[in-house]
């Protein structure tokens, strides 16, 4: 089967190209690596140069230093969306226990400072694990208390770390048998700071940084993806720490002196603002910021005005640019260098990624003849027999305080079947569905999926399991393309988050199977022009048809649709449903949710109706439609007969 | 046991301050969602207002701190005009995206006002006159100031008071129900813009009144807000979102622990006090122990 995977890609993409997403990221990565390149030959050689004042190198070390950390800080609060106001605590671990163990122990800067990073991890362990059970507000809070508690623990210990005096004699660093002078510490920190940007580069380019992106977008939506919420956020926030700690743990061994009132609580405001101002989850905004907020208020401010004005400047710079440019300084850069791109030397070689041609315009036509191969899951299923139970929910009841939203109610998706759950407003529908996805713990009743009991498991381990589904609010990302909105639901053979990190084949050969397989799902269905659209550019039916896209990405058993025609126009709804029964005769189970009686009729095998959170009907379309129970439950006591104009509405 | 007595009878009155800033959260939180981070620089200002009307205007104590707190609290109103309307009068941005944004432009704002308040005021406390005299009741051992029964009497009439204003008053029942569902509310007719400065303006009095009342404790000092406010959050962190008798005890709670770590340990556990309640509160009851809103999304 291993190498099966390699030779179905074939399938799945119209041609042996590569696919048009790791083209486009390949071509991006090229240029933001010329660019960064460029910029650090830059300041590498800036001594050589410019004859500048020490002060003015050391200032800019420390800002290098600051970047480390805040490139840090915007993969949990940039890309997963998490506020930490504390990120001078995770520096100052690092700095003190690098320093102490160099002062005090005698250790060797080289073999402190990893020890100081790991210190600074376990730190974040203890904050983060509690603190991102709930997440938002409880986080910033949580750290802006580490932050505050940095010199009160220094204090406490005054004993070894000096206290408020500071702790003295920590040992530079050496190499090649002499201490760095200012230089050398000048360059170690320029590497410390391009070897953070390209790690953190690294997960954000990948599944990972996806993953935390879809958090801002919807936590329940990045469960429905087999993501554990939680557990990304303890990733993102542990990462962070880890770099907090380099930063600190060299600001140890460049200062040689470390006191309480370098880790105020004014530094982790500061970051904050710079991770901010640069643009939150953009690549080059916290270089951007910190380069704004160390050097600006320092070189552009007359010095005059003091300490309390230029923070002053700070607040208001910060509250304006949320205002102003929501987006940061990074996406303004960007689009002018965007303009420069076409006089880079090498500009002729990248080549601009295409979508791949059409070899037909017969567009949803030709779902049905290239989805199967994409979906193994469900072809396993296929061949064990149409109608295999994939989805089975049996007696579940559910009490909301006095409501009883659901008596003993239940409902079976078979594999290569459309199943369609209807039922009047307040019937239950979404009590039932959310108890399948695991979004609400039943009072009594069982979930299975393909015979395996899942009533316990959360929501995204029963996404492992091949349980994919699609919102009413589309899981829409404004400023990625469509490839990578589906990219975002391929969870088989996940990377490891430090994979991610590390550009491992792990991480790369995932990115390039995601790839592979957005492009041939959105090919297939035939809607390749979403490929390198914009989220913020979709129409509603092409969100909801990318939506259906990134469910099927996971590679389901089950399918569950939550409304998927609500606001579309007719034809719109003709080609959804197109594309719905091409992945049914691939042989994935649908389980469909609508009000759309009509649409429901003409689509669905099966037929569940729900009312008043019991189940009054099941049966084929035929037979509900004629179960006088269910005219009752929509229409009152009106004939059955009275549905008939509305089922003539939409011929698909 | 007189010393633990003692130490929890001063707890209780600082407490009852952090319990103004977190019920002052409370407010503008239950009903907008909005989580003002300036709230703690806005108690800052109701100390240092006080400190201004008494000792550079000559104003009567009693009238002072009236006038203290509803100046704080037009302050708060200015906060939401320039730091919290702009975003929500942009259209089509997402609901993560405004929170967010508030957060951010609230923590500018109290970034800036914190620092006006040095440029103006300076960074050295200045001694705030006591507004009794200093003898207290004596009780075997222990010894309750008029200063503490005031700070703890101002807390509780001031939950006592909002109670009442949120059922008895239209514009009470109207913020209710924008708490409920802003939304619905909207529909039947509540100005929600208004009700949202108005929760602005009751917050900022509400923590207005914690700052006046503990100047005398405090001193007049420009650098504490952002140090309240956090123990404001500890409050309602611990009493629960959303609502107001919760806050008044969970700052009482932190209040008391606070002072029994610095009675027994030294000033430099205080900090720990918040941190270690807070992490124990996210272990154990991540919504709070009288939590209306539940901030865990699925």
């Amino acid at each position: 089967m291993a190498s099966g995977v390699a030779s179905l890609s074939r399938f799945w993409t119209p041609s042996e190209r590569t696919p048009v997403e790791i083209a486009r990221a390949r071509r991006s990565f090229t240029i933001n690596f010329a660019v960064a390149l460029a910029g650090l030959a830059l300041i590498w050689f800036l001594p050589d140069y410019v004859n500048l004042p020490p002060s003015v190198f050391r200032m800019l070390t420390l800002t290098y230093l600051a970047g480390v950390s805040v490139i840090g800080m915007n993969l949990v609060f940039g890309l997963a969306g998490q506020p930490t106001l504390g990120p001078a605590a995770t520096y100052a671990v690092g700095a003190y226990v690098s320093g102490l163990l160099a002062a005090k122990a005698g250790w060797d800067p080289w073999l402190s400072i990893p020890v100081g990073i790991a210190a600074a991890a376990v730190v974040g362990v203890i904050i983060g694990v509690p603190a991102l059970r709930v997440g938002g507000f409880y986080l910033a809070m949580v750290t802006a208390f580490a932050a505050q508690a940095v010199p009160a623990t220094v204090n406490i210990f005054h004993t070894i770390t000096g206290g408020d005096d500071g702790l003295v004699g920590i040992p530079g660093i050496h190499l090649g048998g002499a201490d760095l002078d200012l230089f050398g510490r000048y360059r170690l920190a320029i590497i410390a700071l391009a070897l953070t940007a390209l790690l953190a580069a690294g997960i954000a380019r990948s599944a990972w940084g996806r993953w935390f992106r879809t958090l801002t977008v919807s936590e329940v939506g990045t469960s429905a993806l087999g993501v554990s919420v939680y557990q990304a956020k303890v990733i993102a926030f542990l990462l962070s720490a880890i770099f907090g700690g380099l930063a600190g743990a060299l600001y140890a061994h460049f200062q040689l002196v470390i006191s309480p009132a370098s880790f105020s609580f004014d530094l982790s405001l500061v970051l904050f603002a710079s991770c901010v101002i640069g643009g939150l989850g953009t690549l080059w905004g916290p270089v951007l910021g910190t380069v704004f907020f160390f050097l600006g208020p320092h070189y552009l401010l007359p010095q005059q005005w003091g300490a309390a004005w230029a923070q002053v400047i700070y607040g208001v710079v910060l509250m304006l640019a949320v205002i102003i440019i929501p987006d940061g300084l990074a996406p303004l850069v960007r689009s002018a260098g965007v303009r420069l791109l076409p006089y880079l030397p090498f500009h002729e070689k990248l080549g601009d990624p295409k979508p791949p041609a059409s070899p037909d315009n017969s567009g949803a036509t030709r779902a049905i003849s290239k989805l199967p191969a994409l979906l193994q899951r469900a072809k396993a299923a296929r061949e064990a027999g149409t109608g295999t139970a994939v989805l089975k929910a049996t007696g579940v009841s559910k009490r909301f305080g006095g409501v009883r939203a659901l008596k003993d109610a239940g409902v079976e998706v078979e594999s290569g079947r459309i199943t369609a759950l209807i039922g009047p407003n307040g019937s239950g529908k979404t009590t039932l569905l959310n108890a399948c996805c695991g979004y609400i713990a039943p009072d009594s009743g069982s979930i299975t999926i393909l015979g395996h009991d899942v009533s316990k498991d959360p929501a995204y381990k029963r996404a492992r399991l091949g349980m994919a589904r699609t919102f009413q609010q589309p899981i829409l990302f404004p400023s990625l393309n469509g490839a990578q909105g589906v990219m975002v639901g391929y969870a088989n053979r996940r990377p490891s988050p430090w994979s991610s990190l590390l550009y491992l084949p792990q991480s790369l050969r995932h990115e390039r199977e995601a790839a592979a397989r957005a492009e041939g799902i959105l090919c297939a269905l035939g809607v390749e022009h979403l490929l390198l659209k914009k989220g913020q550019a979709m129409s509603l039916a092409e969100s909801r048809i990318l939506d259906l896209a990134r469910a099927l990405a996971l590679d389901p058993l089950v399918l569950i649709l939550d409304e998927p025609a609500a606001g579309l126009d007719a034809d719109e709804v003709a080609v959804l449903a197109a594309m719905i029964r091409a992945a049914r005769d691939a042989g994935v189970g649908v389980l469909l949710v609508e009000h759309d009686v009509a649409f429901v009729l003409n689509l669905a095998d099966k037929i569940t109706v729900l009312d008043q959170g019991a189940v009054i009907a099941d049966g084929s379309p035929a037979d509900v439609k004629n179960d006088p129970k269910v005219a009752a439950a929509y229409f009152g006591n009106v004939a059955s007969d009275a549905e008939e104009p509305a089922a003539e509405g939409i011929r698909a | 046991m007189e010393l633990a007595i003692q130490a929890l009878i001063a707890g209780l009155a600082a407490g009852a301050v952090y319990s103004l800033v977190g019920m002052g959260y409370n407010v503008v939180f239950s009903g907008t969602r909005i989580f003002n981070l300036a709230q703690g620089q806005v108690l800052m200002l109701g100390t240092m207002f006080t400190w201004m009307l008494r000792e550079q205007f000559g104003v009567p104590t009693v009238l002072a701190v009236i006038l203290a707190a509803l100046m704080a609290g037009v302050a708060n109103v200015i906060i939401e005009r320039t730091a919290v309307a702009p975003l929500y009068a942009r259209k089509g941005s997402s609901e993560h995206t405004r929170i967010l944004g508030t957060f951010i432009t609230t923590l500018g704002a109290s970034i800036a006002i914190q620092n006006i308040a040095v440029a103006i005021w300076g960074l050295e406390p200045k001694p705030f006159k006591a507004y009794f005299p200093l003898t207290g009741l004596h009780l075997g051992g222990v010894t309750i100031t008029a200063q503490q029964v005031f700070m703890v009497a101002i807390a509780v009439l001031a939950v006592f008071a909002y109670r009442q204003f949120a059922v008895r008053t239209k514009w009470g029942v109207g913020l209710s129900a924008m708490s409920e569902d802003s939304e619905a509310a909207l529909m039947r007719g509540v100005p929600i813009v208004k009700g949202r400065m108005l929760a602005f303006f009751l917050a900022g009095v509400l923590s207005g009144l914690g700052g006046a009342a503990i100047g005398p404790i405090a001193f007049a000092n420009t650098n504490l807000g952002f140090e309240f406010g956090l123990k404001g959050f500890v409050a309602i962190a611990i009493g629960g979102f959303g609502s107001t008798t919760g806050a008044l005890w969970g700052g009482m709670i932190l209040g008391m622990l606070e002072a029994v770590m610095v009675t027994y340990g030294n000033d430099q556990y205080r900090t720990y006090a918040g941190l270690f309640l807070m992490l124990l509160i996210l272990l154990l009851r991540p919504n709070g122990i009288a939590g209306k809103i539940s901030l865990r999304r699925v």
